[in-house]
């Protein structure tokens, strides 16, 4: 007991609450807790209540053992020896039952901490779909998705992370859907993080990568039960957080960062061709500039006759080169978008919107900037917010400066080898032993049905190659057919 | 990250991968309009230089894929012993390293002669060779992913000029089919039938497939495919400007691309030729060279090839500014009476001998 | 692994500091509309004339004030040499990107057209798609600023060129299209252009402008001489080239009164064949198709009775046509027509014991016309209004 007052003391925030029995033992009993992180209805209910007005009157020399089976009507009850599962025990949200003399004591989970209602995503919308998003209680996470997956193949697994801020960490997976080697690594690696605090997924992200200095991103991360759900019942592995509304999502392609899941709720000849357009909006994003300044620096016979000189006639005594003027746009929109994210909701949108628009006109009208370059970089600056991911659209935005540069330098030669490039190093990645690229490289058909078009559903009948042994979802011959006769 | 993991690639990758190899230097300078001295048989120098060609590469393939998993270097030493099977292999070495200055360079003669002529060569040149370093380095599966994304890009960018084209060609062009003879057609060929030495990698390919045999058709069935479709370009040509101005051009499918559009918007599709261009040869040079390190670290009995990609492509890129100096001696390079002789070895005596040393063996094995 | 990535990273940025060599910025580049060629022989030099776009004034902010373009002339031993003083009168690099017509004068043709053609098919600037013209005499001076009333000459007569094959009377040819034909057997025909004084341009100001005027035909290397409009559609008919005409007619049993035959459609095959002598002798099949466009003698009805005589007299027609063309270029002597490419491709073993002195042959060589003539319809009236 000493030794708990001497820990716990100066925390400042550990309260010691002596209970006596009444009977002629008198054993004297102490309910150790945290102020602030319990439910003190529960304490004062189920625990001292119970206690102090039945057990301990009735049966004042109940054992640990008897108390936790007969006494205590608390749903956790955990008995531990050492005083340190005690400390850590009282500041993670649980009460400490000790009596004196004994050597053991009992954890009450009494956990109540501060936490958000379940409330839409703030970063995925969609028009259709569920619109439930995580937030930063464990708790509230897993019962999102308990609820979604009522099944017995839904596996949960804990870990603790972290030595200051012990976060509690599960990694889910669907038995028989996942691949059982990719959920060992996953574990292998999760397990093997020692840090002093995990305060976001982010952390996690980093240390399980397979290639930490690529530029793209091999885990996918979402807001969404419903796309965690997803993600797992097609055999990925999902890892939630405490205290992070992101849950992870393992092994991630190339081709999920240019899924959304309102894709799979729309009709799919809508979802195909959003998707062509998406990928278009990447094309876009990462390209564009490039193109255009490669085009108009060196490729000039390119461009239509009439454009052609309508360019020259609006680039008559510009000062700047084509390239520096669409590489100085290019940060002055991105200094505008990471401003409009950092602002105040009311605030931030003016800015985003009058800043790109105001600043994008001035520098035209002072003669700064051409007009069609204003174009190309808000075209740019959009086709990236059409992307689903923003860890991938921040990727792009990123890339494209060096490939504006060798543009820039040696042209579409050059734009190309630099595409190849990074062709080249996608293809290297592989994600969870899973190669970045697939399913286009290397060619796996069968999964083509979900890449750039989405085929109905009654159509997708195999699961993703990524959970082994291609198992079917669902039965055959599904497709609507009209009534036969009549 | 798979350090001493032997890699692996599925047939249909090697096909991809011979595929490109073939026809992406090819659909540039469709060498047989130049040599065909007179009439408009072109496309039946490349047949009948396919033909012959394909013969040969399925020699190599076939005997590459019984030999499971080994590289050419690997058979020769296994075959003759470690000194006299090195003398030999080396040739690999010599014909890969020829391979990629030559492929690096032309790459370069191309860009300077028309778009970008005040670059100098020795820019595309390290462009060039320094990405497809970075993909030789990662090793054939790698650059096995690459191509299959390379493949489909390539064909729509060459099928486009050829479809925006095909409305100005006319068959009559191709009369009169044979008219002189069979002499200017086959001394035309000379020079396809060499060419395919660019495919000798494919030994090398086949050894790290995951099924020899199944990659080693997959092989054949590519360069039939390229063949095919280079008897095409030939054709069409030959169709388009007509027998006479076709031997006249340089570089007679990058000024079909010049020539054609789409309406009165979309003008000289040049440009888009050379991205399609790059990426094939981007493909190719980084399959030869990672070719060529695999050779060199067999000879010297290295583990790992990885370290020896960079220096390799180095030296490949300051040899390639010392091999020729201008577009002449390209040319002589390319005409049919020097390439063949300086390729025919490589190409058929050597493959052919080791073939022949390994069912020697064989035989004589089985009699023991 | 780091090794390998940094010596790549280097390598690039290498590439990328020590600078771009072919960037050129837009503002700086002098668009070439349109250019001539000439010979001074006096001077013994080329002259060659560009007409370079102003974009600034068709800019859509602040243009429209000053003149479109500026044209710059100078004078040079080969055509690029003269290309080359050209670039050192003006502050613009001149940029043949987007050229869309290009004129040969009558000196520099005769002269040798290969020669004059050689820079521009080497040079990778140019496209191949632009056209071709010669004109009578000096070809720079169609392209001075005063010279026509266009805003951009050069452009409006591009389109001209593309409207040519209204009347087809004057061959529409791209310089692909020369090359191919100087290498043929054939002599080249291209179209020729002049300087209509009482003309009106596009933009309706009265003024001269340009006016499509017949071809002059080219035997191997130089330009032999100038066919008239009408001989030019004759060379056309034979070639497979008439796009569309419209034809006068005389009405059968009016023959002061014309009819108007539209041409919707004409081919020709030309098949060269041996006789039984083994004498080369040409044959010519064209067969043409036209709808009845207008008719001043009113009697002309949708009828077979009606119909089958004018058929008989659109035939006269082009057979008048074809004959004269003949006629013509066989006093040159000239194989106008294309015979030498078919005979090549069809006999080439005959092809080579004649290819000496091709245009002295095909003059003794005996062509036979035959034409097929079809009139279609009447348009949308079966009847004249008032019929007679």
């Amino acid at each position: 007991m000493q030794l708990l007052h001497k820990v716990l003391d100066p925390c400042g925030d550990v309260a010691f609450r002596p209970l006596f029995a009444p009977e002629p033992v008198g054993r004297r009993v102490v309910l150790v807790y945290a102020k602030h992180i319990t439910d003190k209805k529960l304490l004062q209910h189920q625990v001292l209540e119970t206690l102090m007005v039945r057990v301990l009157r009735s049966s004042p020399n109940a054992s640990a053992q008897d108390l936790v089976e007969k006494g205590l009507p608390v749903l956790n009850v955990q008995t531990v020896q050492e005083i340190a599962a005690v400390t850590d025990g009282v500041l993670s949200g649980r009460a400490a039952l000790i009596a004196e003399g004994s050597d053991s004591a009992l954890l009450i989970m009494a956990k109540q901490p501060a936490a958000r209602q379940v409330a839409e995503p703030s970063t995925e919308s969609s028009v259709r779909g569920p619109r439930e998003a995580f937030v930063e209680e464990l708790e509230m996470n897993l019962n999102l998705i308990r609820k979604r997956l009522p099944t017995e193949r839904l596996r949960m697994e804990n870990a603790k992370l972290g030595q200051v801020t012990r976060t509690r960490v599960v990694i889910l997976w669907l038995d028989g859907l996942a691949d059982n080697g990719i959920v060992t690594e996953v574990r292998k690696r999760v397990k093997a993080i020692k840090i002093d605090a995990v305060i976001d997924s982010g952390y996690i992200e980093e240390f399980i990568e397979d290639s930490p200095f690529s530029p793209f991103p091999q885990i996918e991360h979402t807001e969404r039960s419903d796309k965690l759900a997803s993600a797992l019942l097609e055999g990925r592995i999902g890892i939630l957080v405490d205290g992070s509304p992101y849950a992870l999502m393992a092994p991630a392609l190339f081709a999920n960062f240019l899924q959304a899941s309102e894709d799979y709720y729309e009709r799919y000849l809508f979802s195909t061709a959003v998707r062509v357009i998406r990928f278009g909006a990447l094309l876009i994003s990462l390209l564009a500039p490039s193109f255009y300044v490669a085009i108009t620096s060196i490729h000039q016979e390119m461009i239509p006759i009439g454009l052609a000189l309508r360019l020259a006639g609006t680039r008559e005594g510009a000062p700047f080169p084509v390239f520096a003027e669409a590489f100085l746009m290019e940060i002055a929109f991105e200094i505008l978008r990471e401003a409009g994210i950092r602002l105040p909701a009311p605030v931030g949108q003016a800015v985003s919107i009058v800043g790109g628009l105001v600043v994008g006109e001035a520098a035209v009208q002072a003669g700064v900037a051409n007009p069609i370059t204003v174009v190309i970089v808000a075209l740019t600056g959009i086709s990236s917010f059409a992307l689903p991911a923003y860890n991938v659209a921040f990727t792009l935005r990123f890339l494209r400066f060096p490939l504006l540069v060798i543009s820039a330098a040696m042209g579409l030669p050059g734009l190309a080898v630099a595409a190849m490039v990074l062709v080249t190093h996608l293809a290297s990645l592989r994600s969870f032993g899973v190669p970045y690229l697939s399913p286009m490289a290397p060619v796996r058909f069968g999964d083509w049905k979900d890449v750039l078009v989405r085929v109905p559903w009654w159509a997708m009948q195999a699961r993703p190659t990524v959970s082994p042994g291609r198992s079917r979802r669902m039965a055959r011959h599904q497709k609507p057919r009209p009534p036969r006769g009549g | 990250m798979g350090g001493t993991r032997v890699e692996q690639i599925s047939a249909w990758q090697v096909g991809v991968l011979v595929f490109l190899m073939r026809y992406s230097q090819a659909i540039v300078s469709l060498t047989p309009p130049k040599y065909t001295t007179k009439g408009p048989d072109a496309w039946i120098a490349t047949l009948i230089g396919t033909v012959v060609g394909t013969a040969i590469i399925w020699l190599i393939a076939a005997s590459a894929a019984r030999e499971a998993h080994r590289t050419p270097i690997e058979r020769w030493i296994a075959a003759t012993g470690p000194i006299f099977g090195r003398i030999a292999g080396s040739s690999y070495l010599v014909i890969l390293l020829f391979s990629v200055m030559l492929t690096v360079r032309q790459y370069g003669g191309l860009l300077i002669s028309q778009p970008m002529p005040e670059t100098p060569a020795e820019a595309f040149v390290l462009l060039l060779a320094a990405g497809a370093c970075y993909a030789a380095w990662h090793g054939p599966e790698v650059t096995a992913r690459v191509s299959e994304v390379v493949l489909p890009l390539l064909l729509i960018g060459v099928g486009l000029v050829f479809l925006l084209a095909a409305k100005d060609m006319e068959f009559r062009l191709l009369k009169p089919v044979l008219g002189w003879g069979w002499t200017p057609a086959l001394r035309a060929s000379y020079t396809t039938m060499a060419l395919h030495f660019e495919l000798l990698p494919a030994g090398f390919l086949i050894a790290r497939a995951s099924n020899p045999k199944r990659a080693a058709r997959a092989a054949v069935v590519a360069t039939v495919a390229a063949g095919i479709l280079i008897v095409g370009g030939s054709a069409g040509v030959v169709m388009f400007y007509g027998a006479e101005e076709a031997r006249r051009i340089a570089y007679p499918l990058y000024d079909l691309a010049r020539s054609v559009s789409v309406g009165e918007f979309l003008e000289r599709m040049d440009p888009l030729f050379i991205l399609t261009w790059t990426m094939g040869s981007y493909v190719k040079v980084a399959v030869q060279l990672w070719a060529a390190t695999l050779a060199l670290t067999q000879l010297l009995g290295l583990r790992a090839f990885r370290p020896l990609v960079a220096p390799l492509t180095l030296f490949c890129i300051l040899a390639s500014l010392l091999l020729y100096e201008g577009q002449a001696e390209l040319s002589a390079l390319f005409s049919p009476q020097v390439l063949p002789w300086v390729v025919w070895p490589f190409l058929t005596a050597e493959p052919a001998l080791l073939a022949l040393v390994e069912w020697v063996r064989r035989e004589r094995r089985a009699a023991a | 692994m780091r090794a390998a990535r940094a010596w790549f990273l280097l390598a690039l940025t290498l590439l990328s500091l020590a600078g771009c060599w072919n960037r050129r910025e837009m503002e700086t580049l002098g668009f070439v509309i349109g250019a001539a060629f000439d010979w001074v022989e006096a001077e013994s030099e080329y002259e060659v004339t560009v007409q370079i776009v102003q974009a600034a004034a068709l800019s859509p902010n602040g243009g429209g004030a000053g003149p479109a373009f500026t044209t710059i002339q100078s004078r040079g031993k080969t055509v690029f040499d003269a290309v080359r003083h050209a670039n050192s009168i003006t502050s613009r690099k001149i940029w043949w990107g987007h050229m869309q017509v290009l004129l040969i004068g009558e000196a520099a043709a005769r002269r040798g057209i290969a020669e004059v053609l050689n820079w521009i098919s080497r040079d990778g600037e140019t496209r191949l798609l632009y056209w071709v013209l010669l004109t009578r005499g000096h070809a720079g001076s169609l392209l001075q600023p005063k010279a026509t009333a266009e805003k951009i000459p050069a452009l409006g007569l591009r389109d001209m060129i593309r409207t040519a094959g209204a009347t087809s009377t004057t061959p529409m040819v791209r310089v692909s299209d020369l090359f191919q034909m100087l290498q043929a057997p054939a002599a080249a025909v291209v179209g020729v252009i002049e300087l209509d004084e009482a003309g009106v341009s596009a933009g309706g100001t009265p003024g001269p402008n340009f006016r499509l005027a017949g071809s002059g035909v080219i035997v191997g290397n130089g330009l032999v001489d100038f066919l008239e409009p009408v001989e030019s559609r004759g060379v056309l008919w034979l070639r497979s080239k008439v796009r569309s005409a419209l034809l006068p007619v005389p009405c059968p049993g009016q023959p002061e009164r014309m009819v108007g035959i539209e041409i919707t459609r004409a081919a020709t095959q030309i098949t060269p064949t041996l006789d039984p002598q083994g004498e080369l002798r040409l044959k010519a099949q064209i067969s043409v198709e036209g709808n009845v466009g207008d008719q001043d003698c009113l009697t002309v009805k949708a009828s077979l009775g009606k119909i089958i005589p004018l058929e008989e007299r659109l035939k006269e027609h082009v057979q008048q046509e074809v004959e004269s063309a003949l006629e013509r270029c066989r006093a040159l002597p000239a194989d106008c027509f294309g015979f030498g490419d078919r005979l090549v491709q069809e006999m080439p073993r005959v092809w080579d014991r004649v290819q000496e002195n091709w245009h002295e042959t095909f003059r003794k060589t005996p062509v036979a016309i035959s034409i097929k003539t079809k009139i279609r319809a009447t348009g949308a009236e079966i009847r004249p209004l008032i019929p007679k």
